[in-house]
């Protein structure tokens, strides 16, 4: 197994729901667990070193979700709600140029409140949200590429 | 529980405006304040903010065309099916139009309906996803709005190739009846999209697409180059080849056409 393969599994690992993946053959044995918390991942900075010495690269867990980060890691209350992309394609935050963003940090939202538009094969999807609270972070710029489930706000719910 | 669409029937109501700023946005704000219902279409005789795709207009000369916003409850369907919901309703306008302007009528790829090499249609399509316990996201409605040229036959000289029902024809059209009929065929289609769990639409959608087997000029990024459309993949990312095969999603690569 090289070092592409262990990268490759990392990644799957990540995205999936997985807490913890083993693979053993002849003469190695990997095991990659998930850190418990998601949101943790997403508020760490990509530089912070990841305690698991079974983790052969970890800077691939951090890079994948982290698109603002803080220079150390934040203390973030455990019940923040993350809201994440349903689908592959080209977030923007509103629906069209000289327009207001849909929502910034700082807004409350609710059940029902569009929070982004997401263009993918030239539809346009407009992004409800589900939940009651308050936006702490918005996780993606304007007008870039979004995988599925890639996190995109940070929300503080009341 | 999932909530089954109340009436299959597309265009009813069918609502008749003079004119309005984009149908697709009166049908959306319907939608946002809960008053959208499965079915329902918006004409109108004018627009005056008319939308295609983002960041660009649909202009269309005041009583000449078809403008028609409709919205359906896209269940059973997932977000990631969403090429499906393309390939009926082109598949659809297509038909529709190949009554009346014959086997020359064909879909660009990914929803634009040419007739030879001009523009007759265009569709922009816009839903709401509620996030949530699925991580698909929950599809709650699409908005499909329809541009057809029907009556017109001038058109802004900056429009790249664009032709109307008249022009190809000769014949004047009465856009309310023909809109009607087009819901008339969108209901068929539609149906048998939610209710046929098979390939027929894809392949009907293959079977019309333009410039199939030809060579094709694109632009992607800075680079320019010519290949060949094999076809679409049933994601929906067209298939070209030059010296290798080459897939891509919408938005990657622009098509370079002559005008004609």
């Amino acid at each position: 197994m090289d070092l592409k393969q262990i990268q490759e599994l990392i990644k799957m690992v990540n995205k999936s729901n997985i807490g913890e993946l083993t693979v053993e053959q002849k003469d190695i044995k990997i095991t990659i667990k998930q850190k418990e918390e998601k949101i943790t991942q997403v508020i760490s900075a990509p530089t912070q070193s990841v305690q698991s010495s079974f983790q052969p690269a970890p800077q691939q867990i951090t890079a994948t979700t982290v698109v603002t980060t803080d220079d150390k890691p934040v203390a973030v209350a455990s019940n923040l709600i993350t809201i994440k992309s349903p689908m592959i394609g080209t977030f923007y935050k509103k629906q069209g140029p000289g327009k207001p963003d849909f929502v910034s940090i700082g807004d409350d939202v609710s059940p029902g409140k569009v929070v982004c538009i997401i263009e993918a094969m030239k539809l346009f999807n407009e992004i409800e949200c589900e939940v009651k609270g308050k936006i702490i972070k918005v996780l993606v710029e304007d007008a870039t590429p979004v995988e599925y489930d890639q996190p995109l706000f940070l929300v503080e719910p009341n | 529980m999932p909530q089954l669409p109340a009436s299959s029937i597309l265009g009813f109501p069918f609502v008749e405006l003079q004119s309005i700023d984009s149908t697709n946005k009166y049908a959306m704000n319907l939608v946002h304040t809960g008053m959208a219902s499965h079915g329902m279409a918006i004409f109108a005789h004018a627009q005056t903010a008319g939308r295609g795709q983002r960041n660009k207009t649909w202009s269309s000369e005041s009583g000449k065309n078809i403008a028609l916003s409709l919205i359906v409850n896209p269940f059973p369907l997932k977000t990631f099916e969403n090429f499906k919901i393309i390939c009926c309703v082109s598949v659809a306008i297509a038909n529709f139009l190949k009554k009346y302007a014959g086997d020359e009528i064909k879909i660009k790829w990914p929803n634009d309906i040419y007739w030879r090499d001009r523009k007759a249609g265009g569709v922009l399509i816009e839903n709401i996803i509620k996030t949530g316990k699925v991580s698909s996201g929950n599809w709650q409605w699409a908005v499909i709005g329809i541009g057809i040229n029907i009556n017109q036959t001038n058109f802004p000289v900056e429009l790249p190739n664009p032709v109307s029902l008249k022009q190809i024809t000769g014949k004047e059209f009465n856009t309310i009846e023909l809109a009607k009929e087009l819901c008339a065929e969108l209901t068929t289609f539609f149906n048998d999209l939610i209710s046929k769990n098979n390939n027929f639409l894809y392949e009907q959608y293959c079977n019309l697409l333009y410039k199939k087997d030809e060579k094709v000029k694109f632009k992607k990024g800075n680079r320019i180059f010519e290949a060949k459309i094999l076809g679409v993949s049933e994601t929906g990312q067209l298939i070209t080849q030059h010296a290798i095969e080459e897939r891509f999603d919408f938005g990657e690569i622009e098509w370079l056409l002559e005008k004609v």
